[in-house]
């Protein structure tokens, strides 16, 4: 056995350095001799392989590592033994029962020391990670790209001189520029009428000065077109890794159908609001001019009912029967058209909102019996009875007590004027809900035609009487604009058995 | 006791006619006028037992304010005014009455109405008033 020189020693430990710097290396490493065999096999291709050092060294490298398709081990390996030095990025390669991996490989040849090629030296990375990453990357852009192309918004995007970068397909649509034409030309300068080039290039300035803007209303004329193309933008900084702003994107959508729509919109409203106020103004011309009408006809009808009086007394001479009886029969017409006027006056009044209420506490027991009073002088002769039934519950209101009293007075007169002898008119009051009070007048008579009851609430529209019944025809018409004057609300119904019912529901205190 | 005036002014010839009769049928001369102003003169001079206006009259001057300026003059102040108004709006009414009128009657009138309150006014009104 040889005692180990001190030259040994030095040899020995220059040995171990470099075997520790290949094992250490985070590089597969393999040398290859002139004969195609592998001289070194270092940790990392262990790892990487699966195959010891000691299996494979000797051995040739084809064998250890079969050329499988692509990874063109053997024409490397004579493109480095050519003297060729060899970078390869992103190599695949599957070794037997293992996943495909990639690397990044340097083929190197390797020289002695007259520079004659000794074999090839092959170092390899795995950059799968990477790889996969960049793949990653790849497949997003390109779905950016679709996303960005097929969107119906148009995306146009520019540097920090306003140059555009970017110009999808939908902006093309919208701005009725092409994407060659646009790329690379100042934004601003790309609407062919530069109808708003001060306003558009201020706005491209405050988004570079790092403003966001939404849906900023824009108007422009594409090439050749007369009628205008309203689009809304909305611009945003683009700002690069240190926020600095670096140029801008730009949404764009063509409103110009929606816009067309909201004038249109607008036009009709304004159209309805002109309509409606002229129909406002004619009825209230109609109010006044009914007003005024009635006011008209009062003045003469009270001197003709003045001198009627004087005469049908005998304060002007003693009058024969006959003339009695004639001016009785003045005196009963004059005094009908009176009710007539005062009616329409009445109405005229309430629908042009002229009528005051002035609410107060009501004691309706009180009320109901002197509504009921009036109208039994009108009863009693034709062998009509009247009751009155007041829920203890419901004797208290808050309204304008004469407005109430007509409304009361309106219902029972007609209630009277459509009886027969013998007949029974029932006044009721009672809750309707928490904040409610119904009055109700019923009576036997012949009950509501049902093809008048839709217009018994109606101006001058009449019951056929069955008997020549006194009133204007205003009277109903009166109460439902009293009743909703102060609140409230009227109907009106047939009841079973015979007769109708009239209902006024009135708010327990006036509305605000 | 001379016979005492009453004034009556009314636009309306007919009314005017009608009260004529009316204040004659309760005892008293009538001086008629159809404007404000004319009647307010005369009442100066001359002051009336009562004055009946209707609250509408055609002249710068209505019965509002007829009764006003015959209530603030001292020769009238204590001439009783009725007021009659084609109109039964309530507000013409309290008009009238914080003017000063002393009496209020709707038209159409009724004439039997009419002729009792103008002699109450012309007899007792003066009396009640002081009563009260």
């Amino acid at each position: 056995m040889a005692i180990p020189t001190k030259q040994d020693d030095s040899l020995a430990a220059e040995r171990l350095l470099l075997r520790t710097i290949l094992d250490t290396a985070p590089h597969v490493l393999v040398a290859i001799d002139s004969e195609g065999r592998i001289v070194e096999w270092n940790a990392c291709s262990e790892r990487n392989t699966g195959l010891r050092r000691a299996a494979v060294l000797g051995r040739y490298m084809l064998a250890v590592m079969p050329d499988i398709a692509g990874t063109h081990i053997e024409r490397d390996y004579r493109r480095a033994m050519n003297g060729e030095l060899q970078n390869i990025r992103g190599r695949w390669y599957t070794l037997p029962g293992k996943e495909p991996r990639c690397y990044d490989v340097v083929f190197a040849p390797m020289h002695d020391g007259h520079g004659a090629i000794t074999g090839a030296l092959m170092i390899a990375q795995d950059v799968t990670e990477r790889a996969r990453a960049q793949e990653q990357l790849a497949a997003e852009r390109a779905l950016l790209r679709t996303v960005l192309e097929s969107a119906p918004l148009g995306v146009v995007a520019f540097d920090d001189g306003a140059r555009v970068t970017e110009w999808n397909r939908a902006a093309e649509a919208v701005l009725g520029v092409p994407h060659a034409e646009a790329v690379g030309r100042v934004v601003t300068a790309l609407d062919p009428a530069r109808a708003d080039l001060d306003r558009n290039t201020a706005r491209v300035d405050r988004v570079l000065k790092g403003e966001v803007m939404l849906a900023e209303p824009i108007t422009l004329y594409r090439r050749g077109a007369r009628e205008p193309t309203h689009i809304e933008a909305s611009v945003a900084p683009l700002r690069d890794d240190s926020s600095r702003v670096v140029g801008g994107v730009a949404v764009v959508v063509d409103v110009t159908e929606r816009v067309r729509a909201e004038s249109e919109r607008d036009r009709l409203i304004a159209d309805l609001d002109a309509a409606r106020d002229r129909a406002e103004r004619a009825s209230q011309a109609k109010s006044a001019m009914l007003a005024g009408l009635s006011h008209e006809l009062r003045t003469p009808l009270g001197a003709v009912l003045g001198f009627a009086q004087l005469l049908r007394d005998g304060r002007a001479g003693a009058l024969t029967a006959a003339q009695m009886e004639y001016m009785d029969d003045v005196l009963t017409g004059a005094g009908y058209l009176l009710r007539v006027v005062n009616d329409a006056l009445d109405l005229a009044r309430v629908e042009a909102g002229a009528v005051e209420m002035r609410p107060e506490p009501i004691d309706l027991a009180a009320l109901v019996a002197q509504a009921v009073a009036t109208v039994v002088p009108l009863a009693s002769p034709h062998g009509i009875t009247i009751t009155a039934r007041v829920a203890g519950e419901a004797a208290h209101l808050t309204a304008d007590p004469g407005r109430v009293r007509q409304v009361l007075l309106n219902y029972l007169s007609n209630a009277v004027k459509y009886s027969h002898a013998g007949d029974e008119v029932v006044v009721e009051a009672a809750p309707e809900g928490d904040a409610a009070l119904r009055l109700t007048v019923r009576d036997n008579g012949p009950g509501i035609p049902p093809a008048e009851m839709g217009r018994l609430f109606v101006e001058f529209q009449r019951l056929s009487p069955d008997r020549d019944v006194p009133g204007s025809g205003l009277g109903l018409a009166i109460t439902k604009r009293l009743v909703e004057a102060m609140g409230g609300s009227v109907s009106a119904e047939n009841v079973p058995g015979g007769g109708s019912a009239f209902h006024a529901v009135l708010p327990l205190a006036p509305p605000p | 006791m001379t016979e005492q005036f009453v004034d009556v002014i009314d636009d309306d010839a007919a009314h005017r006619k009608l009260m004529r009769i009316l204040v004659a049928e309760a005892g008293y001369a009538p001086r008629m006028h159809a404007a404000a102003e004319s009647a307010l003169a005369l009442a100066r001079k001359s002051p009336p037992g009562l004055v009946i206006a209707d609250v509408q009259l055609r002249g710068e001057m209505d019965g509002v304010e007829l009764t006003r300026a015959l209530k603030a003059a001292p020769e009238t102040a204590h001439v009783p005014v009725l007021i009659v108004s084609a109109f039964a709006a309530s507000t013409d009414e309290a008009r009238a009455r914080r003017a000063g009128c002393d009496a209020w009657l709707p038209k159409p009138l009724d004439t039997r109405e009419f002729v009792s309150l103008v002699r109450w006014l012309l007899t007792q009104w003066a009396s009640d008033v002081e009563a009260t």
